[in-house]
């Protein structure tokens, strides 16, 4: 038995694949796509408080650690989101980006810590997407204020979750939250798509 | 029936080519599309709608909108039932069922109009002074009548099939209300690049513009309107809501939004809300919610046909009907003619009474000139007709305008009345705006805003159609030049209207010579003018009293067309100003809310997130009931077959005992801990020393609060010279994260430690039982389980097929034990793998509740022992307090208090039967039959069957604990009525020595 036969993503119970909703007599874009977020490393980079090594001299796979709220830096792989004053979130495809996060930061001055199986990722797009997050989230969407690689915390029908705005174009967020809530807030998003009709993929 | 009371006017809003069949009590009739369920049933003749809430007087329609006070039904049937809706608010839909409420057997013959008969013994306070005696009718008879009379309509008992969603919205420029003021706004923020929200109760835009004879640059006010919203529907930075209520407003410029999203389509979709509730945070209000006509208290003036004249002028020009064809105009301003006019260009000549002495405004000389009645100052003194107004009693007024002169009785269908006009000023209000009394208008209007509001038009006494679109372009360019800076400026466009004349001061006609009929103020609550003379002369002299003690003003109606009348009765009697009376105050929500729309998604699966573990599908698969632990859904027990849970939670625990068992303790808290000072920071948050610990060793500790209480307990793991792994109550994981991150960040910044809840990161299985290490063995055959090489406490890297995991032993059960932690990805194969293994061993899963079993027995405390009234003297965990460091807590364990040794502390009970099971929360007593207050020494905190013994144990807190072990008491449960006499044993029931655990 190899390893990728036993793992079980947050949300195999859950996602389903198929067209949900108000789907019939509507165009494939106009359609909300759900899918799930899989074999994603996840790191939460944090510095001590009483350090005093300046983060934006920080490098991790050739991105910038980020200094301002909202802030996302990315490239093709990697992502990284401000969740906090000296306080990073790095989500990432690269199979070696934790040897990456160990050359950026020393154990001395920040705390690194794996938490890869611990969230619930979805990924929606579509025009209606931001429809489906304004129904469960007091974040202020507006095209000023919440942009492409903008990235928030906040909670969605009583679940904390991080929002990631990873494309205009498609619409396209990523949500994560704590990987236990993964069902309930697979079915609170889904449960909101119904109205646009969603494409679960 | 025929429609046989519409009017022909072609610039209506009706859809005549599409026809409506709906029932209003069991009757078919016909409207048409664009009819609310008011004008359909008016146009149909039907103006008895339902019965007053006190009285059961019959009641008809009196407003058009909102301001409704009477006509309340109940709209559909079955699951969809809903009381207390407003007919002028329900668009006609095809099918749509209504009935009458508050009535019995019928609206036209009402059991309940005995009240009416009988008021005089039902005055305002009423309930105050009555049911007093005799004191047994109480509870037999007073009060199942009055819960019988209570309430109007009736809730459905089935669930509400339909959906409802909410839905978050931020804008720089919230416009309330879509009159002249609120479109003028509106253009004006949104041409300088500001994003509005523009949102209108009815169904379309545009207000008194719909209805009044003006023009705007040169164009009657409707096709001004339509060109203004078809120019704002083209605006990307413009969202326009009809259908629309702007319900409340809260601080921080939160105002909340009612949409009627689907009630209007005759087959919604199913994923389509019915209804929608809008959270809008604004930068910058507008409320532009207009005012409401007054109406005018004269005897009987409740009857089916009276209406405000505004609302009769609407029905004709927006729904094509008729309220009437033999009407009479009451009125003490000029806006009042406005209905007269309409009437008469419907060939309809009406009667109008003016109780001015005079007046020369343009509409009053348009009347004159199209050959209408008017008779100056007179009034309406009474009204006749049973289920519909059928003839009024009129007459002169004295120079004084305190009686009639003369009286004579006139035929009439209607009666059109109007008072002037009140700003609608509930939102500024709720806003926490003070108002303040302009006594060119008699009414309240807004003054010092709190908040980011701005009130414009009508709602703040503007009532010329100048005024209203200079302020709303004014205002609308000012705020949305705060946000833009743009500078796009609109100029206001020349409009023309009709010059009015002022408003006579009277609002309350005189009684007839030696009648008294009810004149009423509130029409929604059946307060009169003689109520609110009974409160003054009771007593009640402030206005909140006189609310309160008549009604006036509250409930769904909040006052609409109540408040300012009442303000003036009251005024009137106690000789003051209105402003010295003051006003009432207005609260959320301005137009009811169904209880649906305020839940919106969260009911059925959705009324509260759940968290599951990795393994719940097997748990799913084996049958398992669950328990909510926080919002852990925790298996509680597997039953096999038809096992009560008793039968369950016993074999689950004896196989512990026995052979080995496996439980899901993912749930448990996790925290990872980094940095140089880890050591030291569990050093001061745990009461026992920690820099010692080696490294793949675990310890056992206890927190306390800073008063000295006990706050958590768990194993924390060293991976790593600078890495702990903490383990926490699943129910205090939260709590304890947040009082390490309260040290960290406000205690002790110096500390150079990162903690993160990695609750999620792993999934844990708890192997445990005598034959839990053979079972260890087989699945990690490369470990060498023994007791040297791997002790209690000890911890070892491991894997499993592959799969990296981590073994602790330790143990909660009090038996031999391990927990296995692996990725959470690999959770359920984990699982899997170690119930394949344990086959052969007789493994069986145990939930929380042989669990709790196990730990009772053993005498290992929980949440019911740390209950924050307990230090760890009183739960055998002295030992545990280290005397050589501080920690948090430390000082407060000094209290003279916390070392009395007559503290309750923590002992066992056996039943002396040896099978009564002792109910938790059980008094313990030294005499169940002493009388009351019997001394309480302690209480039962944790119960359970011991599988070990066969028989009932319990362990309790109590006084002395410790001296009173091998004594007898009593558990004595009031709730439950029963006493058990009890022996007080050690509270380590099994393997007091703990040998099992270091086997």
């Amino acid at each position: 038995m190899t390893k990728q036969n036993i793992i079980l993503s947050a949300l195999h119970n859950d996602h389903q694949i198929g067209n949900f909703g108000d789907y019939q007599n509507k165009e494939k874009q106009n359609l909300v796509t759900v899918r799930e977020l899989k074999n994603l490393s996840i790191f939460q980079i944090a510095k001590f408080k009483n350090s005093n090594v300046k983060t934006d001299s920080i490098k991790i796979d050739g991105l910038d650690f980020p200094q301002t709220y909202q802030t996302v830096n990315y490239n093709n792989e990697t992502r990284i989101l401000w969740t906090g004053p000296d306080i990073c979130m790095v989500v990432s495809s690269d199979k070696n980006i934790k040897d990456k996060i160990e050359q950026g930061v020393n154990e001395e001055d920040f705390a690194t810590t794996d938490l890869s199986h611990s969230r619930a990722g979805i990924e929606i797009s579509g025009k209606h997407s931001i429809d489906v997050l304004k129904k469960g989230t007091p974040l202020n969407l507006n095209s000023s204020e919440f942009k492409k690689n903008n990235c928030a915390n906040s909670s969605y029908n009583g679940i904390s979750f991080m929002v990631d705005f990873t494309d205009d174009e498609n619409h396209t967020f990523r949500l994560f939250c704590l990987r236990s809530f993964g069902g309930s807030f697979y079915h609170s998003i889904t449960d909101a798509a119904l109205e646009y009709g969603y494409v679960g993929v | 029936m025929t429609q046989s009371y519409r009017t022909k006017n072609i610039n209506s809003f009706l859809n005549k080519s599409k026809v409506i069949n709906f029932k209003f009590n069991g009757k078919s009739y016909q409207g048409y599309e664009g009819d609310t369920l008011a004008s359909a049933l008016i146009a149909n003749g039907i103006h008895l709608v339902g019965r007053s809430f006190k009285y059961h007087r019959p009641r008809g329609f009196m407003g058009v909108g909102v301001e409704e006070p009477n006509a309340m039904v109940q709209l559909h049937e079955g699951d969809r039932s809903e009381p207390n809706i407003i007919a002028t608010e329900v668009e006609l839909v095809e099918g749509l069922i209504a009935n009458s409420q508050n009535c019995w057997p019928s609206v036209k013959f009402d059991i309940g109009e005995v009240n009416n008969l009988l008021n005089r013994f039902f005055p305002a306070g009423f309930y105050y002074k009555t049911f007093m005696w005799p004191k047994s009718f109480w509870m037999k008879i007073y009060e199942p009548i009055i819960r019988r009379a209570a309430g109007m309509g009736v809730a459905s008992l089935t669930p509400d099939p339909d959906r409802y969603e909410h839905n978050y919205e931020h804008c720089d420029v919230l416009v309330v209300g879509s009159g002249p003021s609120g479109l003028a706004s509106a253009l004006a923020a949104a041409n300088n690049g500001a994003k509005v929200i523009l949102a209108e109760d009815k169904v379309h835009f545009g207000g008194s513009l719909l209805t009044d004879e003006v023009t705007i640059n040169n164009k009657p006010g409707k096709e001004w309107v339509e060109e203004t919203i078809k120019h704002l529907r083209s605006l990307p930075n413009v969202i326009l809501k009809s259908r629309s209520q702007v319900f409340g407003y809260y601080d921080h410029n939160m105002t909340v939004m009612f949409e009627r999203v689907s009630d209007h389509i005759e087959n919604p979709s199913k994923y389509t809300p019915r209804q929608r509730l809008h959270y809008i945070r604004a930068g910058e209000v507008i409320i532009s919610t207009g005012s409401i006509e007054r109406p005018l208290s004269f005897g009987n003036n409740d009857r089916p046909g009276i209406f405000l004249a505004s609302a009769a002028n609407e029905y004709m020009k927006i729904y094509e009907t008729l309220v009437g064809k033999n009407p009479i105009i009451f009125t003490n301003n000029d806006t009042g003619y406005l209905s007269a006019i309409e009437f008469k260009e419907n060939n309809i000549s009406p009667l109008v009474l003016d109780i001015r002495n005079s007046s020369s405004g343009d509409l009053v000389k348009k009347a004159q000139s199209l050959g209408i009645e008017i008779r100056f100052s007179s009034g309406v003194a009474d009204t006749k007709g049973h289920l519909k107004i059928s003839s009024a009693t009129i007459g002169k007024l004295n120079s004084t305008k305190d009686s009639f002169i003369d009286l004579e009785e006139v035929n009439c269908d209607c009666i059109c009345m109007s008072g002037g006009w009140t700003p609608t000023v509930h939102l500024s209000s709720q806003s926490g705006n003070k108002l303040k009394f302009d006594k060119n208008i008699d009414a309240f209007v807004p003054d010092k805003k709190r908040q980011k509001e701005t009130v414009v038009g009508s709602a703040k006494g503007s009532f010329t159609l100048k005024q209203s679109l200079e302020e709303g372009f004014q205002v609308g360019f000012d705020l949305s030049n705060l946000i833009t800076s743009k500078n796009n400026k609109i100029v206001s466009p020349v409009s023309k209207e009709y010059k009015t004349e002022t408003h006579e001061k009277i609002w309350c006609m005189p009684l007839p010579n030696g009648k008294n009929p009810k004149r009423f103020i509130d029409f929604q609550n059946d307060v009169a003018v003689s109520d609110v003379e009974l409160a003054v002369r009771e007593g009640f002299k402030s206005i909140e009293h006189v609310k309160r003690y008549t009604t006036l003003g509250m409930a769904g109606d909040q006052g609409k067309t109540s408040n300012l009348n009442g303000l003036q009765q009251v005024s009137n009697i106690q000789k003051k100003i209105v402003p010295e009376v003051g006003h009432t105050t207005f609260r959320p929500p301005y137009t009811p809310v169904t209880i649906g729309t305020l839940v919106g998604r969260e009911v059925g699966n959705h009324f509260q997130p759940t968290r599951k573990t990795p393994t719940h599908k097997w748990h799913d698969e084996n049958n398992a009931v669950y328990t909510n632990a926080g919002l852990w859904l925790r298996p509680r027990y597997y039953p096999r077959g038809n096992e009560t849970m008793s039968d369950a939670v016993n074999r689950e625990a004896l196989n512990v005992r026995k052979n080995v068992g496996i439980c899901d303790v993912t749930s448990l808290g996790k925290i990872d801990i980094k940095g140089p000072d880890s050591a030291e920071l569990l050093n001061r948050v745990y009461t026992n020393a920690w820099m010692k610990l080696p490294i793949g060793k675990a310890r056992y500790g206890v927190m306390l609060r800073e008063d000295g209480m006990v706050f958590d307990d768990g194993t924390t793991t060293r991976l790593s010279e600078n890495h702990f792994h903490m383990t926490t109550t699943t129910a205090q994981a939260a709590n304890v994260l947040s009082h390490l991150e309260f040290y960290l960040q406000v205690v002790w910044p110096e500390l150079k430690v990162n903690v993160v809840s990695s609750t999620e990161q792993f999934s844990g299985a708890a192997v445990a039982g005598p034959k839990s290490r053979d079972l260890m063995k087989k699945l990690f055959p490369n470990i060498d389980f023994s007791t040297e090489n791997f002790p209690f406490m000890g911890v070892k890297e491991a894997e499993i097929a592959g799969v990296k995991a981590k073994i602790y032993r330790i143990s909660f059960s009090g038996e031999l034990a391990y927990e296995v932690n692996v990725d959470s990805n690999y959770g359920l194969f984990m699982w899997s793998e170690i119930v394949k293994a344990g086959e052969e061993f007789g493994i069986q899963p145990y939930g929380t509740e042989a669990l709790a079993t196990l730990r009772i027995e053993m005498g290992h405390v929980s949440g019911p022992e740390l209950d924050g009234r307990a230090v760890p003297y009183d739960i055998g965990l002295h030992g545990m307090v280290s005397q050589k460091k501080d920690f948090i807590g430390k000082r407060s364990l000094e209290k003279s208090a916390f070392n009395n040794p007559e503290r309750q502390t923590l002992v066992g009970l056996v039943p002396i039967d040896k099978k009564t099971k002792i109910p938790e929360g059980s008094h313990l007593v030294e005499d169940d039959k002493a009388k009351l207050p019997n001394p309480k020494l302690g209480h039962v905190s944790s119960s359970c069957w011991s599988v070990e013994y066969d028989n009932p144990f319990s362990i309790a807190v109590l006084k002395d604990g410790k001296n009173k072990i091998g004594k007898k008491l009593f558990a004595v449960s009031p709730l439950k009525n029963i006493s058990v006499a009890v022996e007080v044993v050690s509270p380590h029931y099994v393997d007091p020595k703990g040998e099992r655990v270091r086997a």
